[in-house]
Order: C-alpha cells, then structure tokens, then sequence
C-alpha cells in the first residue's frame, strides 16, 4: 500500500526510497564486507539468526547491512527470505548429550561432572569501556583468524564434558509426555493457547530477545513466584544436525549449528500434587544467546505452572514475535485518515446537544 | 492433502531409489532460491492477471510445466505427474520427485498436478478442489501446451473475464494445445467457489499464463 496522501504519489515514494538507499550506501566510510559483520558482530548475527528462524551466517549479514544494523529490521528481512525456501528433508531428533559445549557452566553445583567450563565470556570482568587508543589496540590484538562460518565454532569444543543431569532423585516433578507426540510446527499452523509445549518452546526460540527477557523478568519478580529460580546448566556449543538418509534410513549428519541451551529449576512449595519437588524449564535458541536461552527456560517454567490462567502462555505466544509486533508497529505509519475521521465525527456527535432532550 | 493434525510434522518416508532418476535432467529441474523466487513473482503476475503472458527461463530441452512447477514444490507438497506414452516424459516425471524430494500422490489426492501430456477432461474432473472451509488444498496444475499467444490457425482464442481483468473488459489469451472439451471441464470444476483448481499453461519456450479458478473461460462463438 502506498502512502496515497503524499503529494507526488509514486514518485515521491521513489524518492524517498532513493534517500533511505544514498544513506544505506553512501557516505564517506569504507564499503562494508559481510565477513566484517560474520567476523565482529557474531551476536548481532546470532540474534538476527535467532529471531528468523534460519541459520544463514552470510545472509544474515547482509540483512544486518541492508536495515543499518536495525536488528528487529534484519529479523524481518531474514524470516521473509525463509518463507520463499523450499524444505529439503525432515531434521531427526538429536540428544542433548551429542551437543559439543565450547561453555557449560552449572551454577546450581560446585564440582559437576566435567568441571565448570567457563568458555569465552565477559562474565566475571567487570563491564568498562574499552578507552584503549586505536593504534595500541590495534598493535595489540590477536592475530586474525578466519571468522565462524556456519556451524563451525570458533573455540574448539570439548566433546568429553558430560551433561550435569537432573536433581537427586526424587525431587523432581515428572513431565515427561509417554506418548512423545510430533513437534507442532508453528510455520504451518499458527501457535494459538491450548497447544503443546513443543509449540511454546519453538515459539520462544524465534521470540524477539528484548521482548521475551523482559517478559520473563516482569513475570520471574512477581511475588506469587517469590521461589528462587537456579539454573541447573547453561551450555553453548556445537549441535550436529542430522537427518535419515533417503535411501538406506541411517542417520547422517549434513550440518552443524551453534545453540544455547539453558535448563533451570524452581521449587514450588504451594500444596498440590508436585509441591514438594522441583519443576523443571528448558530453552534452547539459535547461536550464542545465553539471556534468551535463559529467559525461555525461566517462561517455561512458569507458563507449566500458570496453572490458574492461561494468560501467561498467552502472552508467550502472542506477543512476542518479531516481525509481528514490528508489522502492527509499521502499518500505524501509514494513513490512517479515514479512521481518524470517523472518530472525530463520533466525538463531535457526542458533545452535540441532543435535541430529545429539548435544550 | 493428508489428514494429519495440523502443525504437526509428518514422519520422513523412506523412498526406495525408483529407476535412478538421470543426473541430467534433475540438474535442469533443480531451482536455486534466486530462481524459484523470480518463477514466483512471475507465476503470481500471471495469477493475479488471467491473460497476461510472463516468461520463465527454462534450461535447454526442460518441460518448462517441470520447470515452473519444481519452484513451487518441496518435500511437504504430494505431487502428480501426468506423462504421456513416451519414455521421454517418464524420465521427466523421475526427475521431478528425485530433483524436489516430493512426495508421490495419485492424482486426486495431488497438491500439485504437473501435466507433461496435454490436459484431459477426465484429468480435470478427477483432480482435487479443495473444501469449502479449505479451499486452499485444490489442486495447482502446471499444464503444458503447444504455444501461448500466436497467431495460427491452430491457436483457439480464450475469452476470459473475472477478477484481475478491467471491469467491463475482456482480455483474450491465444492457446495452442488445450482442447474445448477441456475447457469445458475446467468451468465445471471451478463451478462451485471458492473450491476449484488453479491452472498455469506453459509453452515449450517458457511462455507461462495464469487460469485461476475465478477466471471465466469462454471459447468464441460460445454465450
């Protein structure tokens, strides 16, 4: 739809698409590689990734370029490329164990199995600007090397680290599903309340990261969930993807993908059946996101024990997609002049004195 | 389509090497994501203007109906592919499923109809057209025909009205290789909106015109 009441109509358009572009492209710096963006904005990357539901380092790049680093912007652009491609095959369930962490720290232990792998993280340095002049940074810096492509981890991971595992014995509420049901793909069928947590987990995992942590912070500090919550373990790394070769039926591997992966735990001491034991929440997203995999886990959590209303499985379903708050968003920018109109012809009729009353 | 709950994946079926399709044509038939998205902008022009003739490219020797259809289809899609005597068309419909991963259907129960043979109208009336609350699952057809928009004397002008043609006008498609009882199995089925069948007409040289199942159909010196 154009914006009809500009005067010029299409051209005006054209114009103002010219301007975006010479801002987009013009300018005195230097033209930007996609392998700069690969290469030193891995999060922003990963985030964009995330958020489209498409693993394309390159591609995502260029989305980052093409929107001047509105990553929301990138998401959309990203998510709309993935609708036009075709599905080649049909990805075969991986276990957590097959993920390769390059970091896996699990604060709820102090000695887990393996150790804590602290990885490549800014976690425990304190957050300062880096005032270093350009020129000893620069003399200072590690020899380049050649940026992460995709599935390929930069720090070589530790394949020998074993999962933590679960709570001791009997502390854990059970919910497992004994029938294993298919995955709801929420691509074909839109994610309304009422479907299963396959739906949640994968509508959490392309949430958009700003929304979903703060949802789970504004829900996580309410005082009805006043419990502490731990997480068991945090992993970054490296998750092959299989798929069944076509014609033999054994599993292959084709591809890799760099995921996070969060579980957390929650006691719950209201009196219900599971009162006495921990509930347990998952997250798992695209690349390294480790507040995303964290909020989901925490949203996941609490949407399982939600279990007056589903209000917050609501929320988690709804209004936390990117590309369709940032649509609802756009579409006000267009005229709305009918609307306003009518709106202003109902106040005036209602501050009209009435003529039944006979003023 | 198949009566699965929605949303839910169907389980990857193992498909026996059938034949060993040739290397050759299914590298003619495998579409890059460039390539599927301009067939796309081009099949939906041709769909939203009945009568409008688009080009697809089409590689060397290809069945352009192969061509067009092999961008839209993917692993979710159940295909039917109508071949005629030749062994040449049957190596094509090989190439179709091995080049996109397809599944097979039989042809009522086909998402998408590729048609290497000209159309029947016992081809028409079997195909599936949809439900009225899904009329989205009636069938897509990828027809292919002798030449679109000649001048012959074997090109029968269509007649078509209905939405996507200028209100009170009436745009004419020259078509070579779709006959009038064809065409009149093609009114029938779209008889009942919005259930019916959308049809694409390809020509050998990757002229492409879209029959959606809005589109009125009338050959001259019928009313």
């Amino acid at each position: 739809m154009g914006y009809s009441g500009v005067r010029g109509g299409q051209e005006a358009i054209a114009a103002a698409e010219r301007l975006a572009r010479r801002d987009r492209l013009g300018g005195a710096s230097r033209w930007l590689e996609l392998d700069q963006i690969t290469g030193r904005l891995g999060l922003a990357v990963d985030r964009v990734m995330g958020e489209a539901g498409l693993w394309a380092p390159e591609l995502a790049a260029r989305a980052i370029r093409q929107s001047r680093g509105d990553l929301l912007e990138a998401a959309q652009l990203l998510r709309a490329h993935r609708s036009t491609l075709p599905r080649l095959a049909y990805s075969s369930p991986v276990p957590a164990a097959a993920l390769r962490p390059v970091r896996r720290i699990a604060p709820a232990y102090r000695n887990p199995p393996g150790g804590q792998i602290l990885g490549d993280t800014d976690d425990y340095t304190p957050r300062i600007l880096d005032l270093t002049d350009e020129d000893t940074a620069r003399a200072t810096a590690p020899p380049p090397r050649r940026p992460a492509t995709a599935g390929t981890p930069v720090v070589a991971p530790d394949p020998t680290v074993p999962p933590v595992g679960l709570p001791p014995a009997g502390l854990l509420a059970d919910r497992r599903d004994p029938a294993d049901p298919d995955p709801f793909d929420i691509t074909r069928a839109p994610a309304r309340p009422g479907v299963p947590r396959s739906a949640r987990l994968t509508a959490m995992a392309r949430a958009e990261t700003g929304s979903l942590t703060h949802l789970w912070y504004l829900v996580t500090q309410a005082p009805r969930n006043a419990q502490p919550e731990i997480p068991l373990e945090l992993r970054r790394g490296h998750l092959p993807l299989r798929i069944e070769h076509p014609f033999t039926g054994s599993p292959v591997t084709v591809a890799g993908v760099r995921v996070s992966e969060a579980r957390t735990v929650r006691p719950d001491a209201r009196p219900h059946p599971d009162g006495s034991r921990f509930d347990i929440g998952y997250g798992l997203c695209l690349g390294d996101n480790e507040a995303k995999a964290l909020a989901m886990a925490g949203l996941d959590l609490l949407v399982h024990r939600d279990k007056t209303t589903n209000r917050l499985e609501q929320r988690v379903l709804t209004a936390l997609d990117g590309p369709e708050l940032a649509g609802y968003l756009e579409h006000l920018k267009l005229p709305h002049y009918v609307d306003f109109r009518s709106i202003v012809d109902r106040l005036r009729a209602l501050q009209a004195p009435n003529p039944e009353e006979g003023l | 389509m198949t009566d699965r709950a929605a949303g839910t994946a169907p389980a990857p079926a193992h498909r026996a090497p059938s034949g060993a399709p040739d290397a050759k044509r299914v590298r003619a038939l495998r579409r890059t994501p460039q390539q599927s998205q301009r067939d796309f902008t081009a099949l939906l022009d041709v769909l939203a203007r009945p009568g409008r003739i688009s080009r697809l490219t089409v590689p060397e020797a290809a069945p352009a109906a192969a061509v067009a259809g092999c961008g839209l289809i993917d692993v979710e899609v159940p295909v039917h592919v109508l071949t005629g005597p030749d062994p040449d068309s049957a190596a094509w419909a090989e190439a179709v499923y091995a080049a996109t991963g397809a599944p097979r259907a039989e042809l009522p129960d086909a998402r998408t109809v590729i048609a290497l043979r000209p159309l029947t109208p016992e081809d028409i009336a079997a195909l599936h057209r949809g439900t009225p609350l899904d009329p989205e699952t009636g069938a897509r057809v990828f027809a292919q025909v002798d030449a679109l928009g000649g001048q012959g004397p074997h090109d029968t002008e269509l007649h078509l009205t209905g939405p996507g043609v200028p209100d009170g006008a009436e745009r004419s498609l020259a078509v070579r290789g779709l006959t009038a009882d064809t065409v009149a199995a093609l009114a029938a089925a779209n008889a009942a909106f919005p259930c019916g069948v959308d049809l694409f007409l390809t020509a050998a040289d990757g002229a492409v015109a879209g029959l959606p199942r809005t589109t009125q159909v009338r050959r001259p010196g019928e009313v």
